[in-house]
């Protein structure tokens, strides 16, 4: 069975039609890309995933549930947490917070427990806050565990936003352009921790990327899509000399 | 000799909190014994309630034009420098010596106590001064419990305003419900009454009903508050500001249109209710609840905020959205954060109305709600010390403040005006009085012993 079944998914917007009839079985452990022009609809099909938008048609399963009607925070606790295009940290709190706060699925303490400090409490949060600062640990970012987001630079506020998504236990990884805004030596970087990820925290991935090339190394398969409708699906290769996807960035720079 | 103000410094700096509270003490003792005497031999007439401050400003003749206040300037003058000869003796000398004397002794007994207990000592010493400052003059102990219920107010508003980031402007409606559930419980249970007859219970039972009374009442407000979170899955901002608006007018009129209640005419008998408990036995059971209830809010509010749980609080007013798509169960954080924060505002109402002893629609509108806002926003959003602060700070201005007539409100809200304009962040600007002094300078928490070699955890 596959990790992520995508069947026939549409979405409008009033009359504008973001996602028409899309279709995708993600298996476990598979890094693939999603890219298309702007406006295409890819961001999208990342909210409809995760409940921030309900899809006008189609389905969703995931391991097997389905997911439509499901809250954005069922859903992430399910196991699928995701970055956005435009970083979207809680920028007044600490590094640790943004951290900790994405655990709040995994609290099993009630409010009466935090309000008294309870053995309960004081383990659960202990657990919280020592997962917090290994995660931090891992990407070198653990001296700046009380940092507030907003003081950071931009690359690192990336790297703490996929941090966070990796607190949140997922299984299946959407990152939604990670690489906009980065310099060349910067996307390297970036490409190359994508896929250790991958393999040290056993996880699916999914990119979306305005820019083919970007991506190209990395993934095994990618879709395209313009105007909500998917025009390819193959290997980098396959994808690089379509010519329908040639056709949809003729205009657009390098490809 | 620049030197001497920095040891001065330094010297008061390393003074703990503990041996302050005691000095304070220890000038309200002085002060219940020599104050009279002192006040009148100065020529103050007596003890001055608010450090004089209320007694120079009542020197001033508002009445006769410009002419008037003129004339009368020096009076007051001549009184507020009397006033400060008087605080000097009575309060800033025997604090300052006694907390100096007091220092090393208290140091060392600390270190030797529970952290449990260091703070229970802290709170009945800080207690008993209250008691006993407010003791002499029966008006102050009054303002006291208006301090004490405000601070409930405040920090319970803050929860919504600061933390969440949501803009409340209703939260007299939940202090009303508290007011009226509480007040007509105790007054029906224990008191003789013209609409409810004779005590349903012995007076022995009011001692003990009364903190659960105000409990009942607080939680009649977090179903209210419901009435705000739910909408609040929906609504945000501006749009939710208005629903808070609309069910702080809904209360006021429901309570309006129930006759049993007194409508609008109001309700009273609390301090009936008092005397009954105080038959049973004679302390300042007010007080005592009011110090407690301030005590609990800040405990609870505090811990709630700094735990994972709590700060999904503050992650909806970051970005409501990424704390959804982060796992943060948003709505059940919003309607935690309702009740809590009405649940509070509850009891404060039912402190308040047995403080008042008589309750009216009338006292719960929006400018009661605007009052509390003000309160928020002077302290500081996100900050409990902020709140208790200017909890303080503000009810004792609109007090000592008095004698200034329509000229108060003038310069109180020209102050807010002020502090608008050039500290938006309030008195802590966000932050805990904690950041600046750490708990172990205070003498409440027991100083980390340095290992050689080890390096502490990051708080
Ligand atoms: N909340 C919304 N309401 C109305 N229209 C929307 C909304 N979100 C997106 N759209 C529209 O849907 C279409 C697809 O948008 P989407 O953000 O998914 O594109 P994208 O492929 O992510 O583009 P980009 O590369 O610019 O990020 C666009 O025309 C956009 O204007
Ligand atoms: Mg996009």
């Amino acid at each position: 069975m596959p990790l992520l079944q995508i069947n026939h998914l549409t979405h409008f917007f009033g009359g504008l039609r973001a996602v028409h009839d899309f279709n995708l079985d993600l298996e476990k452990g598979e890094l693939i890309g999603l890219i298309g022009p702007n406006g295409a609809g890819k961001t999208t099909i990342f909210n409809l995933i995760t409940g921030a938008y309900r899809p006008t048609q189609g389905d969703i399963r995931f391991n097997g549930h389905n997911l439509i009607g499901l809250r954005p925070h069922q859903i992430t606790a399910k196991g699928i947490g995701r970055t956005f295009q435009t970083i979207r940290l809680w920028n007044n709190l600490s590094v640790l917070d943004n951290i900790r706060i994405a655990q709040f699925a995994q609290i099993k303490y009630g409010v009466v427990d935090s309000i008294l400090h309870t053995k309960r409490y004081r383990e659960e949060e202990k657990e919280i806050e020592k997962r917090s600062l290994e995660l931090l640990e891992v990407f070198n970012l653990r001296h700046l565990a009380n940092e507030v987001v907003a003081n950071l630079p931009y690359g690192q506020q990336r790297e703490v936003e996929i941090v966070r998504a990796l607190a949140t236990k997922p299984r299946l990884l959407l990152l939604d352009e990670p690489a906009a805004g980065m310099n060349p030596g910067e996307i390297d970087a970036l490409l190359k921790l994508i896929q250790w990820i991958r393999r040290e925290f056993d996880l699916t991935i999914w990119i979306i990327e305005h820019q083919m090339r970007v991506i190209m190394g990395i993934c095994e398969r990618i879709k395209v899509i313009d105007f909500g409708e998917t025009i390819a699906e193959g290997t980098p290769t396959e994808i690089q000399t379509n010519p329908r996807v040639l056709k949809a960035y003729l205009g657009e720079e390098g490809f | 000799m620049a030197q001497l103000p920095r040891r001065i410094r330094e010297f008061l700096g390393r003074i703990p909190l503990l041996a302050y509270l005691l000095g304070f003490l220890a000038a309200t003792g002085i002060e219940s014994i020599l104050g009279k005497t002192l006040g009148l031999l100065i020529g103050l007439g007596g003890v001055p309630a608010f450090f004089g401050i209320t007694d120079s400003l009542s020197r001033l003749v508002l009445d006769k034009g410009l002419g008037g206040v003129l004339l009368s300037l020096p009076s007051v003058f001549i009184y507020f420098v009397l006033a400060l000869v008087y605080d000097v003796l009575i309060y800033i000398l025997p604090v300052f010596i006694v907390a100096g004397l007091l220092s090393r002794p208290v140091r060392w007994f600390v270190s030797t106590l529970p952290e449990w207990l260091t703070g229970f000592i802290h709170m009945v010493t800080l207690f008993l001064s209250l008691w006993t400052w407010g003791g002499l003059v029966e008006y102050r102990l009054l303002v006291v419990m208006y301090i004490g219920v405000n601070i409930i107010m405040t920090t319970s508003l803050n929860l919504i305003n600061g933390y969440m980031g949501e803009f409340s402007c209703g939260h007299a409606g939940f202090m009303a419900v508290g007011a009226y559930v509480s007040s007509v419980l105790t007054v029906w249970l224990f008191t003789q009454d013209d609409v409810f007859g004779a005590p349903v219970l012995r007076a022995g039972w009011s001692v003990i009903l009364f903190p659960l009374i105000l409990v009942v009442g607080g939680i009649a407000a977090a179903i209210m508050g419901l009435l705000v979170a739910f909408p609040s899955f929906k609504t945000r901002g501006d749009y939710l500001a208005i629903v808070t608006i609309s069910v702080n007018f809904i209360i006021k009129s429901a309570i309006e249109n129930i006759e049993k209640i007194g409508g609008p005419r109001g309700f009273m008998g609390m301090k009936g209710v008092l005397r009954t408990m105080e038959s049973v036995l004679n302390v300042p059971w007010l007080l005592i609840w009011t110090f407690i209830g301030v005590l609990v809010t800040l405990v609870v509010i505090h811990n709630f905020v700094s735990s994972t749980k709590g700060k999904g609080v503050v992650a909806i007013r970051e970005d409501e959205i990424a704390a959804e798509l982060m796992s943060v169960n948003t709505r059940h954080t919003k309607i935690l954060a309702f009740t809590i924060s009405s649940f509070f505002a509850g009891i404060a109402g039912g402190l308040f109305a047995h403080v008042l002893g008589y309750i009216n629609p009338g006292t719960f509108t929006i400018f009661k709600s605007t009052e509390s806002l003000v309160m928020v926003y002077l302290g500081g959003m996100g900050s409990i010390s902020g709140s208790v602060l200017s909890a303080g700070i503000f009810t004792l201005a609109m007090e000592a403040l008095r004698p200034l007539e329509v000229w108060k409100k003038v310069l109180i809200w020209l102050l807010l005006i002020l502090l608008m304009m050039f500290r938006r962040e309030g008195i802590m600007g966000g932050k805990e009085l904690t950041d600046f002094v750490s708990l172990e300078r205070l003498g409440l928490r027991r100083p980390v012993k340095e290992v050689k070699g080890y390096a502490p955890a990051a708080d």
